[in-house]
């Protein structure tokens, strides 16, 4: 019997096909197994972070205005200017300042916040700024996932079982509009349908009270959430379809239901595991797109989590902290597409034998 | 001679001139602040020195009177009076707020911040609900000597603060210390040109009096700051457990977000009639206008003006406006082409349209403007006619000074309510008359940078300025003023203000600072089309909001005078 195929429309698809199955089949197979694999792969996201370092510390550098100017108001005296830009560092040559940033960040010391120092005789790191809008922005990332990858598998599959039928195409449509309609255009709707316009049973933005965080206000999350699910769901949905629509008409599910075995049993042992390989190869887009949609979702439920903190340290020069959250996003794209890659070649069984090198 | 205080009216609380309602990650305009430093140390050896404008207790004959008030500004929208019950927490969404946020005593820096400590701590003196100085903390403030360098400060008996501590003389000196030497402090420089010699120029009467000897003659000692701003802490002050002396104390605090605070049971001006209140920060305007619509604020400032008409529509909320005397003028600097030409200066004075501007930038809300700042001082020109729209005159004088088909670059940034729709309403009238106004709008950050001050035509943002001299000290008094961005050099204007620095009559300050005014508004650098209300939103359910004219909207931020009624 064949190995299963991939779909087709996943082989079209340059991230989900070619490339990550070869990837995955030369790294693996060539070069000591999964072990070497993961390593390979670690490496090579830190040769992307160190470009990435450069590129967004070329940004803020160029940055339109001085910074400690900006920082101390134009009250300030050309001294308290003067004496700020060389306690910043900012006398010195973007080479050196590059060197000692990059130096300190491969430790894990995010430096001092600038902006946070000025009014305060209190120090406040960047790394206490950051921690708690990281774990808030987490939580609606994970919380966002865990439901919408598995609600777009099981969506998926209900569609492809009733393939052409009344409720396949109505999920066809929706999956459409929702994928047409803008994310922001989204969140906004479901406040005005449900907290401010239409009714206000839930709540329209996220308050998280002082030295709390945001999963601790449940209820404040749920159109956040929502809104991520509907942003996310249509892809791995459509994904999940047609690889279940593939995976039914293929030819040893036509042996099993000539053989007799039930339809369900067909579907959930036989057809299923199959469909799911097109989805899991795209988890690293979904994930990555979840991101963008979480930026969006903090922009209008005011979430105070890592997108709105970036964007008030860019309006307030407050460098250190805006380098921060700009080399987050990327350590975490890196890594979701380790994961994805890594759960890939879990659910590729040809990519991890060696005879396929 | 002394000058007791009028203690019958209800005490409130002052108001330093601050930001913006946009981000406050920019500066709060502090020009107010720079003033009256600029006042007082050009007073050195000049003898008797005036306030201006405003109250102040100088030995003449008769005692001065505290104050008039200025012209009151109309326009104000309030939610029908009820009388609020005790109890309840007020969430409030703030507009401002970041990382920098602080609840330091001498350091606020955002418009929120300077809210919350206003709400925390306390002053020597206040302004009442008619901008009269009233006495607070201090009980009494005489000059003992005719050129008003020696104040005897009398403080109120048996003021508590927030831990039980009660208020003595050594935590006055406590206070001016720790705002003169805090790191970034924002009171530091007016305090020094107030001029306490913490070292030889103290004298404990008592337990609550004090005798200060200053260094230089202050003859404005009982205006700001020490009526509006310097707030007093304990000795011992820690910023990182704020313990002030106002009306609500402190219980948490996470900058850029959210802050909380109880009532003080034992604030000197009677308890608040609320248990809580919660600021939060929503910089965003519709998830402000939203958070108040589903129920999860009871108040928010800066309500945008897309979203009146829905809050007007919903039944659950009150629109508020209270009338300011912020401004966003237009800004032509004199001594580059063209406006070094008067003509040019007027005709584009002339060719606004300052109704049609109103309702355009500000939706029909706040007040015309006729070129001239500081509505509320006594000493505002209001007998100067107003300036209106001239098209034809405005172009007769470019004409004349040929230009008349100039192209000109107006340099903005959203720097508060109606800033870049009266820019491009500004672009569309100028184009009737002839002139070809190129918009660059830059981002907030970047307009005030380093090219702050030196481009030739720009706007700029000021909170209310209360008294027009000092106003004068740091815009256009003298070509080397902090904030003279239209670099004002007019001699005569210079000799007028040196001459009212020195001039104790009301009367005679008053025809200085008139004919000051009038030319100005002849020959100035301004344009100042309008002036910006505060317009806001409360919850149905709250009550006790009144039209306090300090212009910081929601009740004047005396919030224990509002609740909750049914």
């Amino acid at each position: 019997m064949a190995p299963p195929e991939m779909s087709a429309q996943v082989a079209a698809d340059p991230l989900a096909s070619e490339f990550v199955e070869q990837t995955a089949v030369d790294g693996l197979a060539r070069h000591g197994g999964l072990l070497g694999w993961l390593a390979r792969r670690v490496l090579q996201g830190v040769a992307v972070l160190v470009v990435v370092s450069i590129v967004v510390f070329a940004i803020t550098s160029a940055l339109p205005g001085d910074p400690a100017r900006t920082i101390l108001g134009q009250d300030a005296t050309p001294q308290a200017v003067a004496s700020l830009r060389h306690q910043l560092g900012l006398d010195r040559s973007l080479l050196s300042q590059y060197g000692t940033w990059a130096g300190k960040l491969a430790r894990g010391d995010f430096g001092d916040s600038l902006l946070a120092n000025q009014s305060t005789a209190a120090r406040r790191t960047v790394a206490s700024l950051v921690l708690p809008r990281l774990v808030n922005s987490l939580t609606l990332m994970v919380l966002a996932a865990l439901i919408s990858i598995p609600l777009a598998i099981a969506l998926g599959v209900a569609s492809a079982v009733r393939q052409d039928r009344k409720a396949d195409k109505l999920g066809l449509l929706i999956s459409l509009l929702l994928t047409a309609v803008p994310e922001f255009v989204i969140a906004i709707g479901l406040v005005t349908v449900f907290a401010t316009t239409v009714l206000t049973v839930l709540p329209a933005v996220v308050i998280v009270p002082s030295g709390s965080t945001a999963i601790a206000q449940p209820h404040e999350l749920i159109l956040p959430v929502l809104t991520l699910v509907l942003i996310v769901v249509p892809y791995p949905y459509r994904l999940a379809r047609a690889g279940m629509i593939e995976a039914l008409q293929s030819e040893y599910v036509t042996m099993a239901r000539l053989k007799g075995v039930p339809v369900r049993r067909v579907v959930r042992k036989h057809a299923l595991p199959n469909a799911l390989i097109p989805v899991v190869q795209a988890l690293g887009i979904c994930l990555v797109f979840l991101l963008g949609g979480v930026v969006v979702v903090e922009f209008v439920f005011g979430f105070p989590g890592l997108g709105t903190l970036l964007t008030t340290a860019v309006q307030g020069r407050d460098l250190r902290t805006v380098q921060a959250c700009a080399m987050l996003y990327a350590a975490a794209v890196v890594i979701i597409n380790i994961l994805a890659d890594g759960c890939t070649i879990a659910v590729t069984p040809r990519a991890r034998t060696r005879q396929w090198g | 001679m002394h000058d007791k205080m009028d203690s019958a009216a209800p005490p409130s609380e002052g108001a330093p001139i601050d930001g913006f309602p946009v981000d406050p990650s920019q500066l709060s305009r502090r020009a107010f602040l720079k003033g009256a430093a600029a006042m007082g140390s050009a007073v050195v050896g000049a003898g008797v020195i005036t306030a201006c404008g405003s109250s102040s207790s100088i030995t003449t004959p008769k005692p001065r009177r505290l104050t008039q008030t200025g012209g009151e500004l109309s326009g104000a929208i309030m939610p029908p009076y009820r009388q609020p019950q005790p109890g309840g927490t007020l969430r409030i969404g703030a507009s401002t707020g970041s990382a920098s946020d602080t609840l330091d005593v001498a350091g606020p820096r955002s418009q929120v911040d300077y809210r919350r400590t206003e709400m925390l701590y306390g002053s020597l003196l206040e302004r009442d609900q008619h901008n009269r100085t009233i006495p607070a903390l201090a009980e009494e403030i005489t000059p003992e000597t005719s050129k008003g360098d020696v104040w005897t400060v009398r403080l109120r008996d048996g003021a508590e603060f927030h831990n039980g501590k009660t208020l003595t003389v050594d935590d006055i000196l406590f206070s001016i210390n720790y705002h003169l030497t805090a790191k970034f402090s924002v009171f530091a420089s007016n305090l020094e040109a107030v001029g306490f010699d913490l070292k030889n120029g103290v004298k404990k009467l008592d337990a609550r009096t004090v005798r200060f000897t200053l260094k230089r003659p202050y003859a404005i000692f009982t205006e700001y700051p020490i009526s509006q701003g310097y707030w007093i802490v304990p000795e011992g002050y820690n910023p990182a457990h704020p313990v002030g002396i106002g009306a609500f104390k402190y219980e948490s605090f996470t900058p850029g977000q959210q802050s909380v605070f109880s009532a003080f049971p034992n604030y000197y001006g009677g308890k608040p009639l609320l248990d809580k209140v919660v600021v939060t920060s929503l910089l965003d305007d519709n998830a402000r206008v939203n958070a108040l619509l589903s129920n999860q604020v009871d108040a928010i400032v800066d309500v945008p003006l897309g979203s009146v008409e829905q809050i007007k529509g919903d039944n659950n909320t009150h629109f508020m406006v209270t009338p300011a005397g912020q401004f966003i003028p237009f800004v032509m600097r004199m001594d580059v082409k063209p406006f070094t030409d008067v003509r040019v200066r007027q005709a584009f004075r002339l060719l606004i349209d300052r109704n049609v501007m109103l309702r355009q930038a500000l939706g029909g809300y706040g007040n015309i403007a006729n070129d001239l700042y500081c509505p509320v001082d006594p000493f505002y020109a209001s007998n100067i006619p107003q300036r209106v729209h001239d098209p034809d005159q405005a172009k007769s004088l470019l004409k004349a000074a040929g230009h008349s088909n100039l192209s000109i670059e107006l340099v903005a940034a959203p720097v508060g309510l109606g800033a870049m729709e009266s820019c491009r309403v500004f672009q569309a009238q100028a184009a009737q008359v002839g002139v070809n106004v190129k918009l660059t709008q830059l981002d907030v950050g970047t307009f005030f940078g380093s090219d702050w001050g030196k481009r030739t035509f720009t706007i700029d943002q000021y909170g209310t300025p209360i008294d027009y001299f000092a106003m004068m000290a740091v815009t256009e008094a003298t070509p080397t003023a902090l904030y003279n961005e239209t670099h004002n050099a007019d001699p005569k204007l210079g000799s007028l203000f040196r001459q009212a620095l020195v001039t104790v009559d009301d009367a005679k300050r008053k025809q200085i600072a008139y004919e000051m005014q009038s030319i100005e508004h002849d020959s100035g650098g301004y344009i100042i089309p309008f002036f910006v209300p505060r317009i806001e939103a409360v919850s149905a359910k709250t009550a006790g909001w009144q039209n306090w004219p300090n212009y910081r909207g929601l009740n004047g931020w005396h919030l224990q005078y509002v609740g909750f009624a049914d």
